[in-house]
């Protein structure tokens, strides 16, 4: 199986008035595609900084990431962006929809952004609402939504554009253990059916039996994998 | 549908955290709405006020006017008629005269403009007799018509006897002059519409008025009207040409051009005020589009993990400026308007004639005033949404997820 993330040296420093602090202290790692992968450890280990790095919502100060050996942190904000848009699904621990958008303008958004066509998009957010057992949802604000719910179609708007990578930060740090299996399940389900590479964070190590592998990280470096 | 107006638009109208978002929407939108109004209510009614002006001026006193250097009498006008007849722009050339005198009535006096006109000139009787109040035109030698302005100021009505004293073809005694006074009865009184011409102008009778101020059938000059008003500097200039010298002509807007550029001036500064309040409304785009970005920083940045890149978010912003000038203006277009249309018909407010020279507003809304106001609301509402759109480009999307 071939690597869809490579990591070189990854080091991530914060300066907070006269301190600096280093988040990532130099990480070397290779993600398998196709794959579960967990990051685990404890909060303020740089879990989330990581993932927000390879996802270019925030860039390193030093080291690379390649993608499909493409350099991520070189390309230019509309480049970055689209790649996003087109390879990446974020899911987050709380989940981040948009509360002037109903459910299914929630999950269409992606897709809009990439295809421009509003009735296309639509179509294929109702599709994948319904496949989530959510169609009796489309017409709901995020607020009218149990934290189950609102958590399946932040799933669905991760899923739209049909990523490559599904980058999860804690997707279950906010539900009860009976939603949190139920969102594992459905990863498991989709990383079956299509192959997706899942990078999941968690500090939750009853999760880890749903994934192929475990990456620790402790104080900005991988403990072990 | 673009995505990025889709955005703004429910950015916009969407649930807001605060009542008090809607309500500086709802203040800004009205900011630009009564910006646009009042510009195009005051600048229609300054030009209107301008048209009417330059309209009464035109109606009472002649386009062109003829004159001898040193303002002597002319006495062989029919012949500069005949040389004048090739002039297409002309419509009519009438000879008149132009005098100062005292009118007395009763113990009442006032000094006024007296003019010679012909009944037969058929451009100025037509004008008089629109504007003919009370009355009618003089028939005889000895009946003159008078503005109501000096009528009132003398107290007179039709049918009242006045006398008018000229300094001219009197006798005179030990070296002074005695004033010729002669007696008319007042046929009529007419309405100009113009204070100044309502409180100073007598007509009476061209053969009687050559009489009094002892021209024995010389004019004063020859008034001409032309087809174009706008034309009256180069065919008065043709004129000038044509007859040479001792003739001189005058034209409206010679004679009028500091009144004119003094309301050009105006209408100028009126604008210049009036854009302080679309400037206060670009000030309040500002506001509340600050506003929306610190209201929707988190959705700033999940819509960046979704994929928008910052031209993309810049774009959801300046449409939101974009709606919110679109709205305000076009309301404040059709309510301009209509507040023109509803002053245009019905008179809402009384202008004293004594200070404003006429007595209701005039408003006309003219294309090129409303396009160019349209433009500049454009453009000053575009320029106040680039800060806060750029601010919002430019969101660390991490920060923004972290902030909630």
């Amino acid at each position: 199986m071939s690597s869809i993330f490579k990591v070189f040296n990854l080091k991530k420093s914060f300066q907070i008035k006269d301190k600096r602090i280093d988040v990532l202290k130099g990480i070397n790692l290779e993600i398998e595609e196709g794959k579960i992968t967990f990051i685990l450890g404890p909060s303020g280990a740089g879990k989330s900084t990581l993932l927000h790095i390879l996802g270019t919502l925030d860039s390193p100060t030093e080291g690379e990431v390649l993608f499909k050996g493409t350099r991520l942190h070189s390309l230019d904000d509309k480049s970055k962006s689209r790649w996003r848009n087109e390879n990446i699904g974020f899911i987050f621990q709380s989940h981040y929809l948009l509360n002037e958008f109903l459910a299914y303008e929630n999950v269409m958004l992606p897709h809009l952004f990439l295809t421009k066509n509003f009735f296309k998009s639509k179509k294929k957010s109702f599709e994948l609402l319904d496949s989530l057992s959510l169609s009796d949802r489309v017409f709901h604000k995020p607020n009218e939504l149990s934290g189950g719910e609102q958590q399946r179609v932040a799933i669905a708007r991760a899923l739209i554009n049909d990523p490559e990578v599904i980058l999860a930060d804690e997707p279950t740090g906010n539900l009860d253990s009976k939603n949190s299996d139920m969102v594992m399940q459905i990863f498991k389900r989709i990383n079956r059916e299509s192959g997706k590479t899942f990078l999941i964070i968690t500090h939750n190590e009853e999760l880890i039996k749903y994934g192929d592998r475990v990456i620790k990280l402790v104080d900005g470096v991988i403990e072990n994998s | 549908m673009n995505y990025s107006f889709f955005i703004a638009v429910k950015h916009l109208f969407g649930a807001r955290k605060t009542f008090f978002g809607y309500i500086v929407t709802a203040i800004s939108i009205g900011g630009v709405f009564i910006g646009v109004a009042a510009l195009i209510v005051v600048l229609s009614v300054m030009n209107g006020f301008q048209k009417d002006v330059k309209e009464r001026i035109v109606d009472v006193n002649s386009h062109i006017i003829i004159l001898k250097y040193f303002n002597e009498p002319i006495d062989d006008y029919k012949s500069i008629k005949d040389s004048l007849k090739e002039f297409d722009d002309i419509v009519s050339i009438t000879p008149f005269i132009y005098s100062k005198g005292l009118i007395q009535f009763e113990n009442w006096t006032n000094g006024v403009i007296i003019r010679g006109f012909s009944n037969e000139d058929s451009v100025t009787y037509g004008i008089m007799k629109k504007h003919l109040k009370f009355g009618k035109f003089p028939q005889k030698d000895d009946e003159l018509i008078l503005g109501v302005d000096l009528a009132e100021e003398l107290r007179v009505h039709t049918g009242d006897v006045v006398r008018i004293a000229t300094p001219f073809g009197s006798t005179e005694t030990f070296g002074s002059l005695i004033p010729k006074v002669s007696e008319f009865t007042v046929s009529g009184i007419f309405d100009a519409g113009m204070y100044q011409y309502n409180a100073e102008l007598v007509y009476i009778p061209l053969r009687k008025a050559s009489e009094i101020f002892g021209l024995s059938g010389k004019v004063t000059g020859l008034e001409i009207r032309i087809k174009d008003i706008y034309k009256a500097p180069q065919v008065a200039k043709r004129i000038e040409k044509k007859l040479g010298y001792p003739y001189r002509t005058n034209n409206w807007i010679e004679l009028n051009g500091s009144l004119f550029a003094a309301l050009a001036l105006e209408k100028k500064i009126m604008f210049l005020l009036l854009l302080l309040v679309i400037i206060v409304a670009a000030f309040n785009i500002i506001t509340t589009l600050i506003m929306v970005v610190m209201e929707k920083t988190t959705q700033i940045g999940i819509l960046k993990t979704l994929g928008l890149s910052e031209r993309d978010i810049l774009r959801v912003y300046i449409y939101q400026g974009l709606i919110i000038n679109i709205i305000g203006t076009i309301s404040g277009l059709i309510v301009g308007l209509f507040l023109c249309f509803l002053l245009s018909k019905y008179k809402f407010i009384d202008l004293p004639g004594e200070v404003y020279l006429l007595d209701k507003l005039p408003v006309d809304v003219q294309f090129l005033d409303v396009i160019f106001v349209l433009i500049l609301t454009s453009i000053v509402s575009i320029v106040s949404t680039l800060y806060p759109a750029y601010k919002a480009s430019k969101m660390d999307p991490v920060k923004a997820i972290k902030y909630e």
